[in-house]
């Protein structure tokens, strides 16, 4: 069998794409349109006009193979065992570019990612990463991943976050929101290994008393189990009983770069779909911030008497991103109305609302956000770091590994010297939890003037057992390296750049 | 040659002999720290509970759309 690669620019992306389903589905052609008109444009509508598009037919997909081999095979029905993959680059390209040493570094730059079609009418969006470079619209900040593929015989790079839309028989939003996370983890860090289908269903058939396929979905509880089988720490948050602290645990972890799962529901619907960053917050956005109002008296008088007014940056009201099966990659949505893009589609969907997150946290972070930010909220009120009476501060709280932060630290020239080097110094376990301190006018220029930084690992909150360090208002204090003793140093933190190593920008 | 990179040592001897160092463990120190571990204790408690329920109704929501 013959591969047929076909180059197009967008104008005549649709024909093209007609064209190769019709080989693959054997199907009538207004079948065919009508599956490309509901199921296909809208993931290219979003891609910028002048992408121009590398098309393999057929094409052998891994994930696509697994579910054939392991289900689709199995049935009377003869289904295709072949994919079809457009390849998307930023600009024209030609056949013989491809064969040229010289034009290599031009179609690496160029390479915007691609999009498996499979033969699983109606459900054709397999296997896609798509750089956000690409889209129209693309004004957020992102966790992504470097995926390596090849187009037309030449291994190149793409930057983005995977995504599938559900077979709705071997993978339902559950299992397909598990392969994606999965997909994510082990092309970024060396400890985790992708899945296939077959392997989400092998995993979970161990606990279940009733088959997997056809997949009915799971419950939170499952798609938790199986991400800590394949090695993660995973927690649940829910809404109900997490109350006022929900949203902001949640903006806590995707400014920790953590990609989350979180689950959807309203009316009959039960949806799970991935957070994977947010939109910068506008100017308008900071100064909009309202004073955080703690439910504990005991806390809420000690900020009440001092007259301190705290911002907390992760109560900010941006719009997120998500990677959803049912819509295009990288859909922005508030977390109150995150069904707004379902209703725009389809009038008559229930309003739904996010009720519950699970956080695939690295197995050694025991010490959890709601922890940590309460400790950090009480250690701002409490001596002998207590902040001066009448300040209005905004904090910053995320998680990050001491590897980037002090990479980052290290080149921050807009660090105080003398603070920057004891830090470096300071021994750190792998994660930290970091709050940055400063002030709506610091927060609009991405600068703070405060930094307290926590042990991740450091569950027992007693005696300031987390605290690694924390400098404000010509206070550093930390243990001493040769003792349990707290000492305070009488240094000043000038302003400084904020850190942003755990998103990526897309403007 | 061998080129030793130990600021902090550097900076801390000389924070001392200007007298910008306090050892926090006088009892004003110590009773906020006890007060925090209170606290602490509570929030603790309060999240292990949160944390129970979160796990216990998670299992009874199920998503398939």
């Amino acid at each position: 069998m013959h591969i047929t690669i076909t180059l197009t620019s967008k104008a005549n992306l649709k024909k093209t794409i007609l064209n190769n389903l019709f080989i693959i589905h054997k199907l009538d052609t207004p079948t065919v349109e009508r599956l490309y008109n509901e199921r296909i444009h809208q993931h290219f509508d979003q891609i910028a006009d002048t992408a121009y598009f590398v098309i393999e037919t057929p094409y052998v997909d891994k994930v696509y193979r697994d579910s054939y081999y392991n289900y689709y095979s199995s049935k009377n029905h003869n289904y295709n065992r072949n994919s079809i993959r457009i390849s998307i680059f930023s600009g024209v390209i030609s056949a013989s570019d491809f064969r040229d040493l010289g034009k290599r570094k031009e179609l690496q730059e160029k390479f915007m990612g691609f999009v498996v079609l499979r033969p699983t009418e109606p459900f054709l969006i397999g296997r896609s990463v798509i750089a956000p470079e690409i889209l129209k619209s693309k004004n957020f900040d992102i966790i992504t991943t470097n995926i390596k593929t090849t187009v037309n015989s030449l291994k190149l790079n793409v930057e983005g976050f995977p995504h599938s839309s559900q077979d709705s028989e071997t993978i339902s939003c559950a299992e397909t929101t598990i392969w994606s996370l999965m997909e994510y983890f082990s092309n970024r860090y060396s400890e985790y290994k992708s899945v296939l289908p077959s392997t989400i269903i092998n995993t979970l058939n161990k606990v279940s008393s009733e088959r997997q396929i056809p997949s009915k979905g799971l419950n939170i509880q499952q798609i938790s189990y199986t991400l800590r089988e394949f090695g993660l720490g995973t927690k649940i948050y829910s809404k109900v009983d997490f109350k006022d602290a929900f949203y902001n645990l949640l903006s806590c972890y995707i400014e920790s770069g953590i990609p989350l799962v979180v689950a959807m529901e309203g009316k009959n619907i039960g949806h799970s779909l991935l957070c994977i960053g947010n939109e910068p917050p506008t100017n308008a956005q900071i100064d909009n911030l309202g004073v955080k109002v703690f439910k504990n008296v005991g806390l809420a008088l000690k900020y009440k008497l001092k007259r301190i007014k705290l911002y907390d940056y992760n109560d900010l009201d941006e719009k997120y991103v998500f990677i959803d099966d049912n819509h295009p990659a990288y859909q922005t949505n508030s977390l109150n109305s995150p069904s707004d893009n379902y209703i725009a589609r389809i009038p008559n969907w229930p309003k739904c609302e996010l009720t519950y997150f699970i956080v695939p946290l690295y197995t050694k972070v025991y010490l959890e956000a709601y922890e940590a930010q309460n400790f950090i909220y009480r250690f701002l009120v409490t001596d002998p770091f207590t902040i001066k009476n009448n300040s209005e501060i905004v904090i910053k709280i995320f998680l990050t590994s001491s590897r980037s932060f002090k990479n980052w630290l290290a080149t921050n020239n807009t660090f105080t010297r003398i603070i920057k080097d004891l830090i470096i110094e300071t021994s750190m376990p792998k994660f930290i939890w970091v709050s940055e301190i400063g002030n709506k006018l610091l927060t609009k220029n991405r600068q703070a003037n405060g930094i307290i930084i926590l042990d991740a690992t450091e569950a027992n909150t007693q005696f300031n057992k987390p605290l690694i360090l924390a400098a404000y208002e010509g206070k550093y204090i930390s243990f001493a390296a040769d003792s349990a003793e707290l000492k305070k140093f009488d240094l000043t933190l000038g302003n400084y750049n904020i850190y942003h190593n755990n998103l990526k920008s897309f403007k | 040659m061998t080129e030793i990179i130990s600021n902090s040592e550097k900076i801390i001897k000389k924070l001392k002999k200007d007298g910008k160092i306090e050892s926090l463990n006088k009892t004003k120190d110590l009773d906020a720290i006890i007060e925090m571990n209170s606290e602490m204790e509570n929030v603790r408690r309060e999240y292990q509970v949160k944390d129970r329920n979160s796990q216990v109704s998670a299992s009874q929501v199920i998503l398939t759309a």
